[in-house]
């Protein structure tokens, strides 16, 4: 019988061991339970904005004695597809969540994930802290949903100042010019743009911003928001754009191949003139290229077009208040101290071009604060396909663009393959 | 020694049973109950009934990646399976093998993004070895965007796939060669067998049962391809190398469309599944019994 024997003992340890799990999980659940805890997610932003977290969290704590600060922190495009959804859903969801401005917010509001701060927003002292206007695109009927953390410039054109110089030419205000540009720099042996569009986002952020300005913002918008077929005549117009770069040969052949990384390498090491990319290409470029002497300018002015010329491409982003939380107030306290003037001048200086007002005593390197005067020039915000709209429309329209880029389609027949895509998802 | 009681038994099997439940059948039925679901991951689900299934057969994209995923089997059985058997024939007769064996044996100990990271820069149609190689030795009008022409992307993978794999097969192949009874392949040597005879007519015959278990493992292996895929080239370019991993992966972690992807998900095992069955069921009404 020394089975049993053994069994007996087996039985026991078994009963020991879940015994133990048991009050483990009993201690950590009234740990997490204590309500003391402040949980925030978001997409990695790299070491030095973790830093930034890090003391805003210590700065927190020694201001809210017994409270404590955990991040959620997730790969960026973990975060942006799957990993927030399951943070929202999960055991332990965060009180106070990155997320886009646009349709995504839109969507965690409608899915009762966005709670109505303005109220918090306005008591704390939080709006004070931010500039006029600033709370427009974080807001839904009237009430406040989303505090802004950054806004990007998400489509300007980057050029080489050298090989401008070389040619003689200089930054182009129309289309036209753009093309003329073109021609001399193709003369040259250089091709005029480079991009790396394998994901679809690259092309489809530069082309979007074409697509505004040859629709106009309103009908542009209006298409995205599947209140008129992607194959409408405004956006078959704005699509030969696409399709005259590419026969004229102006795009790098291999756009569609190739990474948005391996689009900047092209740029670096003067292959192409010209990268239509956002503005997070300064850091990168500082990086990876800072001898590079390299400019910008916005779009030109497309004549024959429609809406403001002078748009601008770009994306707001900022911080969510779970309205399934029942630390609302603390997390907008929480937020308060994360956009704090002094807070503010860190974030600049970990890279970061944050909405909220800075102390005076953080400085921006020059390309990074001509982006952020290109955002206060009053022009108007066109919102870009993938962060802007439903991702299901951005990615229709965006591998249209990729198939007129590569000349496989016409503008007609690719939108119109887009919208029978659309309508029956 | 045997338990005693019946208690015991289900102790001593819980803990596999636990897990295996967990891992294995909670996710299988949770699948296939989520695909009669609509739901985006948040809201309330809805029921959808056959929905997701009648929308999948009549998504033209989803019936593409079939006919890639085909290609790409078909491909890797010349450039995984039998290239390893010629390099398992090849290894095998030489008296010093361990280099090769070793040599071509190390991509398939290498992570497989790495491997694809790799190759996305040899590739790379601007600054990539293989048309710079082209380019050096007169074949330039060779020269090709490799991962963003659909006539060559798909081909790309295989050859990728094809460098990883062959030497995983040439292993198993080598053993099975070097299992075979001396005596044997002695008598046809006496016999006036030439070595390609021999590897042909006696040693291939001989390990047939191996080379089927290979096919099977390349052919369900490449129904589950997704890594050389989605980093080389993330189903482009316009979905020509779409497969149906890669395109279940879109349409529920980019998409957020769980019931669909799980009704996708359905029926790629389905597939799967009646694949190995028909392969199962030829081999066995084909089989001839040179087993040694």
């Amino acid at each position: 019988m020394q089975f049993k024997g053994n069994l007996q003992r087996t039985v026991i340890l078994i009963g020991v061991l879940l015994a133990s799990l048991s009050l483990t999980t009993a201690c950590s659940s009234k740990d997490s339970g204590a309500d003391k805890v402040l949980q925030v997610a978001y997409g990695s932003g790299g070491s030095d904005a973790q830093k930034t977290w890090d003391s805003i969290a210590a700065a927190f704590t020694a201001e809210n004695p017994g409270w404590k600060v955990e991040f959620q922190v997730q790969n960026d495009d973990l975060y942006e597809t799957i990993g927030l959804k399951n943070l929202l859903t999960s055991g332990n969801p965060p009180d106070v969540y990155f997320e886009w401005a646009g349709a995504r917010l839109n969507n965690k509001n409608n899915d009762g994930f966005a709670a109505d701060i303005t109220d918090l927003v306005k008591s704390t002292g939080l709006a004070d802290q931010f500039g006029n206007g600033a709370f427009n695109a974080t807001s839904i009927d009237g009430t406040i949903r989303m505090v802004p953390y950054t806004a990007d410039v998400t489509n300007v054109i980057w050029y080489n100042k050298d090989i401008f110089a070389k040619l003689g030419i200089t930054p182009p205000t129309t289309w036209s010019e753009m093309l003329a540009d073109c021609a001399k720099i193709k003369a040259s042996g250089v091709t005029p743009f480079g991009i790396g569009n394998k994901d679809l986002w690259v092309a489809g952020n530069w082309f979007g911003h074409v697509d505004s300005r040859v629709a106009g913002d309103s009908v542009y918008d209006q298409i995205l928001s599947k209140n008129k077929p992607l194959n409408s005549p405004e956006f078959v117009k704005a699509l030969q754009y696409v399709a005259d770069l590419h026969t004229a040969g102006y795009v790098n052949a291999s756009a569609n191949s190739i990474s948005d990384n391996e689009g900047y390498t092209l740029f670096y090491q003067g292959k192409v003139a010209m990268l239509p990319i956002g503005s997070w290409i300064i850091s990168n470029q500082i990086q990876d290229a800072p001898k590079l002497n390299m400019g910008w300018f916005n779009l030109p002015a497309i004549e024959g077009g429609a809406g403001d010329q002078k748009s601008i491409m770009a994306v707001t982003t900022g911080f969510i208040v779970n309205a399934k939380s029942k630390k609302q107030e603390k997390a907008v306290e929480f937020l308060k101290m994360a956009f704090s003037p002094t807070m503010v001048d860190a974030w600049i200086k970990s890279g970061t071009t944050p909405v909220a007002k800075a102390s005076g005593s953080g400085s921006l390197d020059a390309l990074s604060q001509s982006m952020i005067d290109l955002l206060n020039s009053g022009a108007t915000v066109v919102a870009p396909p993938d962060t802007g709209y439903d991702l299901k429309m951005a990615d229709a329209l965006n591998t249209a663009t990729s198939e007129v880029l590569d000349g496989v389609k016409t503008p007609q027949q690719a939108l119109d393959d887009a919208e029978a895509k659309v309508s029956k998802s | 020694m045997k338990p005693t009681s019946r208690l015991g038994v289900f102790i001593l099997v819980a803990p596999a049973a636990l897990i295996y439940g967990f891992a294995v059948l909670l996710p299988f039925f949770g699948t296939i109950g989520l695909s009669f679901l609509r739901w985006d991951g948040y809201a309330s689900p809805t029921w959808a009934g056959f929905g997701n299934y009648t929308r999948a057969l009549s998504d033209v994209i989803f019936r593409s990646t079939f006919v890639h995923v085909g290609i790409y089997i078909v491909a890797t059985l010349i450039v995984e399976v039998l290239l390893g058997l010629l390099l398992a024939g090849f290894v095998s007769s030489l008296r010093r093998s361990a280099f090769y064996r070793v040599a071509l044996f190390i991509p398939v100990m290498l992570p497989m993004v790495v491997i694809a990271v790799l190759w996305q820069a040899i590739y790379n149609s601007d600054y990539g070895i293989l048309n710079a190689i082209l380019g050096s030795i007169g074949l330039g009008q060779w020269q090709h965007i490799w991962l963003g022409e659909t006539r060559t992307a798909l081909l790309s993978i295989c050859l990728v796939s094809g460098w990883v794999f062959s030497g995983f097969y040439m292993a198993i192949f080598s053993a099975a060669l070097n299992r075979l009874p001396n005596d044997v392949i002695e008598s046809a040597r006496l016999d006036g067998s030439g070595e390609l005879k021999l590897f042909t007519k006696i040693k291939v015959p001989m390990i047939r049962q191996v080379t089927s278990i290979a096919i099977l493992i390349c052919i369900t292996g490449g129904l589950q391809g997704f890594d050389l895929f989605y980093v080389l080239t993330n189903g482009g370019p316009y979905h020509t190398t779409e497969v149906p991993t890669t395109f279940m992966v879109k349409t529920v972690f980019r998409d957020g469309e769980f019931g669909y992807g799980s009704a996708l998900a359905v029926i790629v095992s389905i597939v799967g599944l009646l694949t190995a069955y028909l392969f199962n069921t030829w081999q066995k009404r084909t089989r001839i019994e040179v087993e040694y």
